[in-house]
This record gives structure tokens, sequence and C-alpha cells, in this order.
């Protein structure tokens, strides 16, 4: 059974007198244990189908389960952890309070030994006490991302997690997320930060206008993400090859080839019997990836 | 349980529910007020006590009802909670509860509060009338019921308003037409005979949907120390309860319709 599955979701809101279509058939699965990497421009739709995951917003047409379970159904949102894009929190709260309100919500009590565990791993420790409406965006967002946590949900919802983050802040999202999913956290993260994205999602959905348009596992990423290949060999010299080698140091070269021409490019190299020392694919950012198909 | 904590907690902390709850201190002045009537001081201080403690319970319920329901979706503070794994039901009446049970303690608060101030101010100068306390004490009751079903008319206007001024106003206007129709709906039905067959009716239909306030007022009873009339608290008690639970019911069915985007 998959983590999520969104079949068929429409979804039209009126904008004063304009009907604006916001969803027009998303369908796509998260399967469990993925980092599932929802991109996508301004617009596209990811927030109105996290809304309508998280019921929030109701479809007019199609459906969203979680773990099988309509996601109308507020039993659905049992065992996941979201957190919204911009999160809000009752600011007469402390940080410390937020945890465990969010803990009780959950129907996990004793949670005061996870929320100091929480708040320390996240840098919080010394604002446990401090009510929220004194926190710094990144603070609230690292509480957004503690109070998700703190039941041990199994699924993970995220909407743009990391916008107003500092590099540090990121840096432990990233940390925790990958750490979450070896853990078999599933992890919906949605974003239009492209590296992020790259760096930790194992497949990746890209919307446009609604709709699912590319869906790429992590070996389609990695293929789609590489343009060539870096080959350094030895012992080039006086073997006749003209391939475009460039030398690197004393007796190293280093041949640049297409991603299509690789097999050639290396039966070649074993034809003249030059020595292999390296080969390294040649990445590309995924935002290339992303534009050229956005782009058609 | 969680959420009506939470509410009432978060309530408390705000500053213009502090500023409305600061009010009580005005029940300080009643004695003063209440000497300016020479001879009637006991009944004086106890229309006033009423009066204050229902001019206080209007502002909280209010701005209470909109400060709850309205701030939440306006502050989206909805993303977090109703993400949590809770029916949009649940949310809307720990809201409305949580609301009510500060209206029942700030109706206790007066209710002490005025029965110091009537006691003093009646020490002042003996009135050839009582002092029935229990016709006092049901009075304010009868003012709690009042506004809390005020209150679930705030939340049905907040239910599905984005703006802060809807909730209020309609609730306003409520309140006003609420408080007048039965005077009105007397008037129509006596008093005039040149009035159409058609327009009584109209009247009679705008009667019955209108919520009938002045059915809860017992300030007379409670200052001139009449003998109550049982039957009549009885259907009233039973009309708040049937009233409330429709508007509450309307309320809910609205409140689980609505897109929070």
């Amino acid at each position: 059974m998959e983590a999520i599955k969104v079949d068929n979701l429409k979804k039209t809101f009126k904008l004063k007198l304009k009907q604006v279509k916001a969803l027009d058939g998303m369908t796509f699965n998260v399967n469990r244990g993925e980092i599932f990497g929802f991109l996508g421009p301004n617009g596209a739709g990811k927030s109105t189908t996290i809304k309508i995951i998280t019921d929030l917003v109701r479809a007019d047409s199609g459906s969203a389960y979680i773990n099988g379970i309509p996601s109308t159904n507020h039993k659905a949102r049992a065992d996941i952890g979201f957190m919204p894009e911009n999160p809000q929190y009752y600011d007469t709260l402390t940080g410390l309070d937020m945890l465990l309100f969010s803990a009780s919500m959950f129907g996990y009590k004793d949670a005061k030994t996870q929320a100091y565990k929480l708040l320390e791993e996240f840098g919080l420790e010394d604002s446990a006490k401090v009510p929220l409406r004194k926190y710094s965006k990144g603070m609230i967002q690292r509480i957004g991302f503690a109070a998700a946590l703190i039941h041990k949900p199994d699924i993970l919802i995220l909407d743009e997690p990391m916008s107003g983050l500092d590099p540090i802040g990121r840096m432990i999202f990233k940390k925790k997320m990958k750490e979450l999913n070896r853990q078999g956290v599933t992890i919906f993260f949605s974003s239009h930060i492209i590296p992020d994205i790259e760096d930790i999602c194992s497949r990746v959905v890209i919307v446009k206008d609604g709709k699912v348009v590319k869906d790429f596992n992590e070996v389609e990423i990695k293929y789609l993400t590489t343009s060539g290949f870096e080959i350094v060999v030895k012992n080039a010299s006086g073997t006749g090859l003209d391939m475009g080698e460039k030398e690197i140091s004393k007796n190293l070269y280093r041949i640049d080839c297409d991603k299509g021409n690789l097999i050639n490019t290396l039966e070649l190299l074993k034809d003249k019997r030059i020595e292999i020392i390296d080969i390294e694919p040649i990445k590309k950012d995924l935002e290339d990836v992303f534009i050229e198909i956005l782009n058609g | 349980m969680v959420l009506i904590r939470l509410t009432i907690k978060h309530l408390i902390f705000d500053r213009i529910f502090l500023v409305l709850t600061s009010l009580v201190l005005l029940f300080a002045s009643v004695p003063v007020f209440s000497y300016f009537s020479m001879r009637q001081l006991q009944e004086i201080s106890i229309t006033m006590s009423l009066t204050l403690n229902s001019f206080i319970l209007l502002l909280m319920t209010l701005f209470g009802g909109t400060l709850v329901i309205w701030r939440d979706i306006e502050r989206k503070y909805t993303f977090t909670v109703l993400s949590y794994p809770i029916t949009r039901t649940s949310y809307y009446l720990s809201k409305f509860f949580a609301l009510v049970l500060v209206l029942f303690f700030i109706s206790i608060v007066n209710f002490a509060v005025s029965a110091i101030v009537i006691k003093i101010t009646a020490s002042f100068y003996k009135s050839s009338l009582p002092i029935v306390w229990f016709n006092i004490f049901l009075a304010f009751v009868m003012e709690f019921l009042k506004y809390s079903l005020l209150l679930g008319f705030i939340f049905l206007f907040a239910s599905f308003s984005t703006s802060f001024f809807t909730p209020v106003f309609s609730s306003i206007a409520v309140f006003i037409a609420g408080n007048a129709s039965q005077g009105i709906y007397d008037y129509i039905m006596k008093g005039s005979s040149e009035l159409s067959h058609l327009t009584k009716l109209a009247a009679k239909i705008v009667y019955y949907i209108l919520p009938n306030f002045s059915s809860f007022d017992l300030v007379a009873y409670a200052t001139y120390a009449l003998p109550l009339h049982y039957k009549s608290i009885e259907f009233t008690s039973i009309y708040f309860f049937l009233y409330l639970g429709i508007v509450l019911s309307l309320g809910v069915a609205v409140f689980n319709k609505r897109d929070f985007s």
C-alpha cells in the first residue's frame, strides 16, 4: 500500500469573478520509505494538493488517501507530521508548550523528554520557555519541524520547509530528513528550491498547471542531471589519440565526452591500450532539467 | 479538552480580552451612581449591576467570539490545528465551549461582585422591597444563556466569513433585532388592525426565525422582587437549547464545507 495516493484531483477556486483552475487531474503515489520531492513553479498546484491531502481544502473531484484512509477522514492524519508553508502557531505558547500541545493533539502524553530532545536537536533549547511571538522566522520553521516530529509520525508532509532558513538551518533540516528516512519515515517534500530537492530526494515529481508533467526516480534523476563524463587517462601521449584531451598534470590527461558517447570513447581508449585512471560524471543542475521540461 | 484549555489560555493572555475583563472594576461605580436616585438605591444597584454584567458579556461575546474563530483563520492557525487528527466539528465546538466557559466564569465573578455591591448599596437606604437573591441569580443565569446564544450566531457568521466585520456587525444586528422582536411582534399583532394579513404573516415568520432575547430578560423580576413564572423560565431554557442546537449545527455544517486556502 502506498503511503500517500492522489487520484485525479481537480479543484477550481473562485477569485472574485474569475474561476482559477488550481488542479487539473493531479495524480501520483508516494511509496513507503521514499523522500518524495514535489517540485513545481509558483502556482503549479503544490500547496493546493498538500491542503487537500491534509483536508484543509476539499477537492471538486478526485480523492486523496493517507495509508489507504481517505484524506477527508480525520483518522488519516493520525500518522502524519505536517508542516505548512510559512507556519503560524499560537504565539502565546512557548516553544516547549507548542511541542507539548502538538503531542497532546495526537494523544501522545508524557512528551516532555522527547520535546527537550527535539528542542536541543533544532538548537532551540535556550528558547524553550520563550513565547513564540518572540521567535524569528527561522526559529518558527525549526519549532514547526520539531512539532511535526514530536509524535514520531510514519509520514512527514513538508510544504516549503526550508524557505527562509539560514544555511545552518537548512543543513540541520536536510540532515534530520535523511536520518528520519533511514529510520523508515516517508517524507513528502514540496519545494521550488531545486538544489534542496536534488540533494535529498529519492523520487521527484514535477508539476505544472495543476498536473504532473514528469515523474523521476533516483536513477532517472542521476541520468537526467548527467550531461557527460570526465575521463582521466595516463600515458596518452604518442598514441595518436585525438579526443581533445587536456594535460592536467605530468602524464595525466582529461578527456570530456558526451553521455551518449561513453562506450565508443572507452572502446577507443581500450584499442589504443590507454590506461584509464578515473571516470566521473559531469553534472548539470536539476534546475536546467526542470526548465527544459517546463519549456516542453 | 486540549483545545478548550488552549483556547482559554490564549484568551487569558490576549490584551483586548484583558481590557474587557478589567471592566469588572466598573462595578465599584454602582453604589456611587445608585446614590443619585435618592430613595431607590437598592433597585437601581440591582438594575445597574445586571446592565453592567450584560454590557461586559456583550463585549466579551462580540470580541471573544470573533477573536477565537476569525483570528484562527486569518492568522492561519487553522492550518496547524486542523491538520491534527481532529474533526472540524470538534475544533468548532471546542472553541465555542471554551468561550462559553469563559463567559460562565465571568458571569459568576460578576454575580459575586454584584452581590457585594448590592448589599453595600442597599445598606445606605432601607428599601420597602426585599432582596430576592434567587431572582437576581436567575437573572444572571438568563443573561449568560442569552450571550451564549449570541455567541452561537457569531460562530455561525465567522464560519463562512473571511472578514472581521461580517461576524461582528451581523451579530450586533441579530442582537438588536433579537431584543426588539418581541415588542415589534406584539405591536403588529395586537396594536394595528390596518396592517394586511400578509404583513402580519411576514412578521410572524421573521419573529420565529429571529432569536427572542427579551424572553431572557429577568431584570424587572430581580429588581422589584416579583414572583417568577417558572413555566416561562422552563420554556425559555428549552427554547435556548433548541435554538442554540440549530445555530451550532448550521455553523458546523458551513465550517465543514469551508476551504482554508
